[in-house]
């Protein structure tokens, strides 16, 4: 039940129908039992993991309240916390991954031969997220930065609440927990707030992502003796707007819908193909993620407190964990590294491309360098393996750059399908308000959706893909 | 209401009816041009006239039906010509092929079209190749309920045909709204005047997806046996109206394998089979595309046709 599905619509519909009606306790349960028909709709059997992440948080968070505050019994139970949330994970995402890993590096460093022992389990969608969001509430409560809940049904709601479930963005509790348990007073503004994020959201995805993907899934399936290096490249180029497009428009399409239920997510993407730098990155992309790594991992590790060394390693431990966050195979271990050493590698000069107030050029220049940065790790992040990162790289290096049909049509169909949006975030950037739109005349508003509309009607993907975070 | 949630500005109605407006202007734009898109969308648009001048036509009234293979590989004229200096008896041909389509468009092509309004030909000519007749084969939702279905058979359809919640409602948009059934001509339109390289890319990628697609179907498991439920019913609904069925395996340059499950279920249906896949004199130089028939190859074929149901004459339907 994708938010880019008639079903998802329909499923909709019927809950704000109904929510609309209820007071506030019923709204709780209907929101919480949505969530799971949600999330049962893909596969109801694990509907059990996230049960039992939430009953086990639920009351450790409870015992956390009652242990006096950062003692040794208080540590117990956040580690309990920690070991069944991590021990999920590692079943169901890391299992596999790490038992034939091992059994690879035994062969090539002894040549001893291991059948490793698989369990073969189907990834729960969307594990990451919520583990990552529950484990944030028992350490904040351990922290003492949250009260613990006190309604296990609104807490279940705050685990499982279906707009961002599956692919985030990863709220706090501190964030979210008071819109669940308090009750919600209408504001001003919410409706045409979520109109917009929704109408954008699907903008991105279908015209912007789905249509990317085509081209992308096509020079990546491509043998060499098919394409060229130059249509490698954009290939590439159309997977860095295929996840964007992507993963903002389940962002958005999630805070749209929320804001429709008077819950404010947190924004997950701030342009972030205008950063100048790593550290401005990733202050722009996966906000939820990077701002989750900063304070339970970067700064539990000693942040930039320990000298520059230990600021490198930091970052680098940071980043990698990042990048096998994503996903169990080496190509994400190697993109969370590559973005940890261009964080370690830009760090020197952070502070000047932070001042580079003035000068169009430089800005453009310097932007434009650090785009093409970022799509070297994209190339890590889409591979199936690092022999086709390899291929890849070979082909790019040694190609004569001569442009072909392939190419064109890929650069093109970048510069008529995300080109206008891309414009539309430079507006944004400039007013420093990502909901510029929301607070312009009406009439702005109803010209770019007819337009959004023209699009999604006539530039329909040829071939439909999932949302690509959900597999995380 | 109650306590909840989310206000709605006055402004945000006028932001709507503009966009709803834009949506009929767009729609109404789609179904001006709908019947001159492209030659098929012509050819669709005048059944209604077709079948209509096939009613007044004398019999035997010959329908050859199926798609682009069809409608390169048989000359109506000459077939006509053939079949009457053959029998020394007139008849009439109606052509009806859109393209892309198969087994299933045929069905509701053929209720919509010629059931519904109780005008059926003596005699229908199936062409096809061996993917056309499974049941298998890709189903192209928003052109079926769009052209092929009428009201009355469109509940039928999607529920048969509509694989899940989205499809079902993708054909009944898709049936009532030009932008949404005709979509993808509009995307061919569109996106090459912006991006003058679209056609040749997309049919490029799409030929390198299905590639991989193949090799990822032929690792991971058995393909689905091929079955012929379909078939079935379009000879259930000929046999119904009297209506005497040939079906017609195609030349390709090739010669390929007819699977014996479909030979069994057209005879099984009373319905007769001409076999033309390997026609004496006929060469990979009448495929001038390598999958239809040129001009050549299209006298070859049509002159066959023409011979082989000549020897079936008189060609009057059976009784229902």
């Amino acid at each position: 039940m994708a938010f880019n599905s008639y079903l998802f619509w329909l499923f909709f519909v019927v809950v704000i129908g109904i929510y609309r009606i209820l007071p506030h306790r019923g709204q709780n349960r209907l929101l919480l039992v949505a969530s799971y028909v949600f999330y049962g709709a893909w596969d109801a059997r694990f509907l059990l993991l996230i049960a039992l992440s939430t009953v086990v948080d639920f009351f450790v968070a409870q015992q956390l309240a009652k242990a006096p505050r950062k003692s040794r019994l208080a540590r117990r139970w956040c580690a309990l916390s920690i070991t069944v949330n991590l021990g999920i994970l590692a079943v169901f995402k890391y299992f596999d991954f790490f038992t034939t890993s091992f059994a690879g590096l035994l062969e090539a460093l002894f040549g001893y031969h291991a059948d490793p022992f698989t369990l073969n389990v189907i990834l729960p969608v969307g594990i990451s997220f919520y583990t990552f969001q529950t484990l944030s509430y028992t350490i904040d409560v351990y922290r003492g930065q949250t009260r613990p809940a006190t309604n296990l049904l609104d807490f279940g709601l705050y685990v499982a609440f279906f707009p961002q479930l599956v692919a985030g963005p990863i709220e706090r509790s501190h964030r979210l927990l008071p819109q669940i348990i308090n009750p919600r007073k209408p504001r001003g503004g919410d409706f045409t707030k979520g109109l917009y994020l929704i109408v954008t959201g699907l903008f991105a995805k279908i015209v912007i992502a789905d249509n990317m993907a085509f081209i992308c899934n096509g020079v990546f399936a491509a043998p060499a003796s098919e394409v060229g290096g130059i249509d490698r490249v954009v290939g590439i180029y159309a997977f860095a707007f295929q996840i964007y497009g992507d993963f903002y428009g389940y962002s958005a399409i999630a805070r749209g819908i929320s804001l429709w239920m008077g819950i404010d997510l947190m924004a997950n993407f701030r342009m972030p193909y205008f950063a100048r730098s790593p550290s401005d990155f990733w202050q722009r992309w996966h906000i939820s993620l990077s701002s989750w790594l900063r304070d339970y991992l970067y700064i539990p590790l000693g942040g930039n407190r320990g000298g520059k060394w230990l600021t490198y390693r930091n970052l680098m431990l940071t980043m990698l964990l990042g990048g096998l966050w994503h996903g169990a195979g080496w190509t994400f271990v190697c993109w969370g590294l590559y973005q940890g050493l261009l964080l370690c590698a830009y760090r020197p000069f952070e502070k000047r491309i932070r001042e580079q107030e003035s000068g169009v050029l430089r800005r453009v220049a310097s932007t434009f360098l650090f785009f093409n940065l970022v799509c070297i790790g994209w190339l890590f992040f889409r591979a199936e393996s690092l022999s086709q990162v390899w291929v890849f790289f070979t082909e790019i290096f040694f190609t004569d750059f001569t442009s072909t049909f392939l190419a064109n049509y890929g650069l093109r169909s970048i510069l008529y399908l995300a080109g206008p949006f891309l414009l539309f975030e430079i507006w944004l950037e400039r007013r420093r308000d990502l909901l510029a739109l929301t607070k312009v005349h009406w009439g702005w508003r109803a010209a770019a959706y007819s337009y959004a509309l023209f699009m999604l009607l006539v530039h329909q993907p040829h071939r439909s893909s999932e949302f690509i975070y959900f597999q995380f | 209401m109650n306590s909840s949630t989310s206000s709605f500005k006055h402004t945000e109605w006028k932001v709507l009816a503009v966009v709803a407006i834009a949506f009929l202007a767009f729609e109404t734009v789609a179904r001006l041009f709908a019947p001159v898109l492209d030659y098929d969308r012509e050819h669709i648009h005048a059944f209604p006239e077709v079948v209509e001048e096939m009613s007044r036509d004398e019999h035997p009234r010959i329908l050859i039906m199926g798609n682009s293979l069809v409608m390169h590989g048989v000359d109506s004229a000459l077939f006509e010509k053939e079949l009457a200096q053959a029998t020394s008896a007139s008849c009439s041909v109606t052509k009806i092929t859109p393209v892309g389509t198969a087994i299933r468009d045929w069905n509701y092509l053929y209720d919509t079209y010629f059931t519904e309004r109780d005008t059926h030909p003596d005699v229908v000519v199936v062409g096809f190749v061996a993917h056309h007749v499974p049941d298998q084969y890709e189903l192209k939702m928003r052109r079926l309920a769009r052209h092929f279905c009428s009201l009355n058979n469109l509940r039928d359809c999607l529920r048969e045909e509509g694989q899940s919640f989205d499809m079902q409602a993708l054909g009944l948009f898709s049936h009532f709204s030009a932008l949404y059934g005709d979509q993808p001509e509009w995307q061919w339109i569109v996106s090459p005047a912006v991006i003058p390289e679209f056609g040749r890319s997309v049919r490029k990628i799409n030929g390198l997806l299905d590639i991989e697609a193949e090799r990822a179907a032929a690792l991971n498991a058995t393909p689905a046996p091929r079955t012929y439920r379909r078939l079935s019913r379009l000879m259930e609904t000929f046999r119904a109206h009297g209506v005497k069925a040939y079906f017609v395996p195609m030349p390709q340059p090739e010669i390929w394998d007819f699977d014996p499950k479909a030979a069994e279920a057209i005879a099984s249906r009373g319905a007769t089979l001409i076999d033309a896949r390997a026609i004496p004199g006929m060469t990979q130089s009448d495929f001038p595309d390598g999958y239809h028939l040129g001009d050549t190859g299209s006298i070859r074929f049509t002159s066959f046709l023409a011979r082989a149901l000549a020897d079936d004459f008189p060609l009057s339907g059976h009784s229902p």
